[in-house]
């Protein structure tokens, strides 16, 4: 009876993947969808694989991981989500901090085992020139070496109700040199979420500033960096 | 046998992974791990902007802006502005108009005096001694200096009828010298160099050692009686660098030089010695016309641009001069120039940033009459007249300056007395006093009798004062002596050396009640509703007269009364209201942390006062010029210096160069106005006083800043 089962799911198992290698063959990419098959033994039955697709909702709207239409799964990486999450505007000066709020949604039909994380690349800062003077639109300040290091950051789980950057029980700690984005792209992916139910949500706030340091050489940067938020089965 | 040690659902998914990796070469790298899961991704590249700060201000259609235009210029945020603020005709005004071109607003906007008042200099580079020259009229610098050298020579430039340089040292004639110059002249007219025994372009009893250019372009060298005149085809062309250099020697005689080479010489000269007076050089002008010279020009200044100006104690050698002539670069030059031992070498250089501070002969400080202005909005014309020694308190209250008190001369008479309301017959009757006092002694603050003058006045009361056990007492004479008295719930002692802020209010209740509060640093010390008895609804004495500060008639016949009549200390912010101002009121005004704070709530704020004396005049500047020049600025609809409500006044007499104000929230336009303050001596007719300015703004953190200091006000 044991081996019978085992035979049986090992069965199953083959079938699953050699339907995935010829989906493979025609669309050249991973692509899980409603997929049904019938049963050596026993009957007829269906199988169908779960999905599961991350969404983000920052002040410019909502991400998707997936395009959402059927047969388009394939990295399940949006890598062109729209907006800032740290925030937006040209008016930031120092030591006056502006939130705003992240909301993460397992928009799968699956549960989220393993959790959510956000990793954030390497900052870079560029000039980006207040456009709207009159006599110098190109004025930028010449501290892109350091600006990165001037961005401070902090990101609470409203969720959880703790700091996730830097970890604290509670609540995040005002923004300072300690947590820039500088520190924050060398370090260890965040754990956003141990687990995530299907339909699920985590709710961030990302707090940020420029930290009390700044000088005129910073005024009209930019500060960019890639932040992947990755959702695991 | 081998043993697998996978499970067969492992090798399953392993066979999955390995085709996947088979058809991914196709698709560039990927990772494949055991047990692959499901997974899902957001990412993004996210952006944190700063803001910018900028500040431009245009003068005269001319913008600066306090950042470089290029992308990564900020740094300091510091611009220096080839413009000034001040117009350079005294009595006249300049317009400034200041504008926002970041994208942060600005929290405030200051504009200060950014280093020392002071009269240009011509700076004297030689070693034997210093004869700075100082600027005079139409003198503008940083024009191209002689076309002969390679290292971006400058050089001033004259109008060619009211610029000049004076020197301040007088120096006795010399039988043996040399005069040397490049000049560019742009009109063929005018002197290059002049000695007379009187500074400035007043008419001399003596006038000698000359050089000039005549109708024909003609350079000319006088001395003593010989006019030694360069030859018709040496006649100089405007627009063309010379370098011009005359000798006199009582061996050889007279000697002009035109670009190194001998042009003319008059050996007979030799046996002349020059006119025996101590004596001014004038760079650019000479008492030529009228001289007793020959081939004269009609205009005593020269026009054009001119640079290297010296005086030599000797007649140099024509090797000397064709050495000076060769040389290539202006640090060659000037090198050997020294080399030479000049009496005064002025490069002429300059930039007009530095500022000489010292004394002028015949231009002593400006003695002008200390005025303390009303600024009040009611309608500000009560204005103050210092009397006897008072002085200036940097550290008043509230951020401002104020004014110090000698305690047995000086006191401020006001100018509104009867029969202007309020102050007739039967004078303030619902009223009160505010201001800010700091003493270590007993003395008045404030008085008003029937005199204007501070003599024995034949009714006073409304006194305010300091007693001798520093407690703070005010006084009314509704048909007898009423005083309220800090010591009916203090026993503290005010004058200990600190701003204390002190109101008294006055006001009737009924016909048979009034009620006289005092409050001091904002708590109310002594008096309670009702606490007066008067008649006829009076609850001071009825009388009409004047104010006084800082003196008052309370040591004659009041109870408790002040050692001196007179005010030991300092006063500052002081008003009165036709009103009686409530509790929450004197709150206010003890709470108003900057002098704008204060004066809006003294013209409006807690109540309009009738007169406001902020008492915060300024010390005459260190520069003698300084001290003839007083100014005032618009902002907008305010005035901020001196800081009132609306229109500026006419340039109050003591509102000095000397400026530090703060303009809250808004970037205006300002308008500086100049005045001299008290009567000018000629010989600062035309002098070339500056100080930098800087304006500045800022917003957390950032601020950018201008800077002028190439401007001047000709006294």
């Amino acid at each position: 009876m044991q081996n019978n089962n085992k035979r049986e799911k090992d069965r199953k198992v083959l079938v699953v993947a050699l339907l995935g290698v010829t989906a493979l063959a025609l669309t050249a990419a991973v692509s899980f969808g409603v997929t049904t098959f019938s049963a050596q033994a026993g009957g007829t039955g269906s199988y169908q694989t779960g999905t599961l697709l991350l969404s983000k909702t920052n002040s410019s709207g909502t991400c998707l991981s997936s395009s959402n239409s059927a047969g388009s799964i394939t990295t399940n990486i949006n890598a062109a989500c729209a907006g800032s999450d740290l925030g937006s505007g040209t008016t930031n000066v120092p030591q006056v901090n502006q939130t705003s709020t992240v909301t993460l949604t397992n928009q799968g039909s699956i549960n989220s085992a393993s959790g959510l994380t956000l990793t954030t690349g390497a900052c870079s800062a560029v000039a980006a020139p207040y456009g709207s003077s009159a006599l110098n639109p190109l004025s930028s300040g010449s501290d892109t070496a350091g600006f990165c290091g001037k961005v401070d950051v902090t990101i609470f789980s409203t969720t959880t109700g703790k700091c996730v950057y830097p970890v604290a029980a509670g609540a995040c700690p005002a923004p300072s040199s300690s947590n820039t984005l500088v520190t924050l792209a060398s370090a260890s992916p965040l754990a956003l979420a141990t687990s995530l139910a299907a339909g699920a949500s985590v709710g961030l706030t990302i707090t940020t500033q420029l930290d009390a340091s700044a000088t005129n050489a910073d005024q009209g940067l930019a500060a960019n960096a890639t932040m992947t938020y990755t959702l695991g089965q | 046998m081998t043993t697998n040690p996978r499970t067969p659902a492992q090798r399953c998914w392993a066979g999955v992974a390995l085709g996947s990796l088979a058809l991914m070469g196709l698709l560039g790298p990927i990772t494949a791990v055991w047990g692959a899961k499901f997974s899902g991704g957001l990412a993004g590249t996210i952006g944190f902007q700063a803001g910018t700060q900028l500040l431009s201000d245009t003068i005269g259609g001319t913008n600066c802006l306090s950042s470089p235009n290029t992308v990564g210029g900020i740094g300091t945020n510091q611009s220096s502005c080839t413009t000034y603020p001040l117009s350079s005709t005294i009595g006249s005004s300049s317009t400034t108009t200041l504008g926002n071109q970041g994208s942060v607003a600005p929290t405030q906007a200051t504009v200060a005096t950014g280093g020392a008042c002071g009269v240009q200099e011509l700076v004297d580079t030689s070693t034997t001694g210093t004869n700075t020259g100082l600027a005079f009229g139409g003198l503008t610098y940083g024009a191209t200096g002689p076309g002969a050298f390679t290292d971006a020579p400058t050089s001033i430039t004259l109008d060619g009828s009211t610029g000049w340089g004076e020197t301040l040292t007088s120096l006795a004639g010399q039988a043996n010298y040399t005069l040397m110059a490049w000049i560019k002249p742009s009109a063929r007219n005018g002197v290059l160099i002049g000695d007379t025994n009187v500074q400035s372009t007043t008419a001399p009893t003596n006038t000698d050692r000359m050089v000039w250019i005549d109708s024909s372009g003609r350079l000319n060298f006088g001395n003593n009686t010989t006019t030694l005149r360069a030859t018709a085809a040496s006649a100089l062309t405007t627009g063309t660098w010379y370098f011009v250099v005359v000798t006199k020697s009582t061996g050889s005689g007279m000697a002009i030089y035109v670009n190194g080479a001998l042009n003319n010489s008059s050996a007979s000269a030799g046996a002349e010695s020059t006119l025996s007076y101590n004596g001014y050089w004038h760079l650019g002008w000479g008492s030529a016309v009228g001289s007793g010279f020959s081939n004269l020009p009609t205009t005593n200044y020269f026009a054009g641009s001119m640079a290297d100006v010296a005086v030599f104690p000797s007649a140099l050698s024509a090797a000397a001069v064709t050495t000076l002539y060769g040389k290539t670069t202006q640090a060659a030059f000037s090198t050997q120039v020294l080399a030479d031992a000049p009496t005064s070498y002025w490069p002429l250089q300059d930039t007009g940033s530095a500022l000489y501070t010292g004394a002028i002969a015949n231009l002593p400080a400006n003695a002008a009459a200390t005025t303390y202005r009303d600024a009040s909005n009611n309608p500000g014309t009560n204005v103050g007249t210092g009397q006897g020694t008072l002085g200036v308190d940097a550290s008043g209250p509230i951020g401002d300056s104020a004014t110090t008190f000698d305690g047995s001369t000086g006191w401020i008479q006001t100018a509104t007395g009867p029969p202007t309301a309020f102050y007739a017959s039967p004078g303030p009757q619902t009223f009160s006093l505010a201001g800010w006092f700091k003493t270590t002694s007993s003395g008045s603050i404030l008085g008003f009798t029937t005199l204007q003058g501070n003599g024995t006045p034949t009714m006073w009361d409304r006194h305010m004062w300091v007693d001798p056990s520093g407690h703070v007492v005010f006084g009314v004479y509704p048909n007898g002596y009423f005083e309220v008295n800090s010591s009916a719930t203090t026993a503290k002692n005010y004058a200990d050396g600190n701003w204390h802020f002190v109101v008294a209010t006055v006001a009737p209740v009924s016909a048979t009640v009034g009620t006289v509060l005092l409050y001091v640093d904002g708590a109310l010390v002594a008096g309670s509703a009702g606490d007066e008895t008067i008649t006829g609804s009076d609850p001071a004495q009825v009388y009409g007269g004047w104010w006084h500060l800082g003196w008052s008639n309370a040591t004659s016949t009041w109870p408790d009364p002040p050692t001196s009549a007179y005010w030991g200390g300092s006063l500052g912010q002081m008003a009165v209201f036709p009103s009686a101002l409530s509790g929450a009121n004197v709150s206010s005004l003890y709470g108003a942390p900057t002098a704008s704070a204060y004066l809006a709530a003294v013209t409006g704020g807690v109540g309009a006062s009738n007169a406001f004396w902020p008492l915060d005049e300024k010390a005459p500047p260190g520069s003698p010029a300084c001290s003839y020049i007083a100014m005032t600025i618009q902002a907008a609809a305010t005035c901020v210096y001196p800081l009132e409500v609306g229109a500026c006044p006419a340039v109050p007499p003591s509102n000095w160069l000397s400026v530090s104000v703060g303009i809250s929230l808004t970037l205006p336009t300002l308008t500086f106005t100049t005045a001299v303050s008290g009567s000018v001596p000629a010989t600062g007719t035309g002098i070339h006083v500056s100080v930098p300015w800087v304006i500045s703004d800022g917003a957390s953190g950032f601020s950018s800043r201008l800077t002028h200091t190439l401007g001047y006000v000709a006294l």
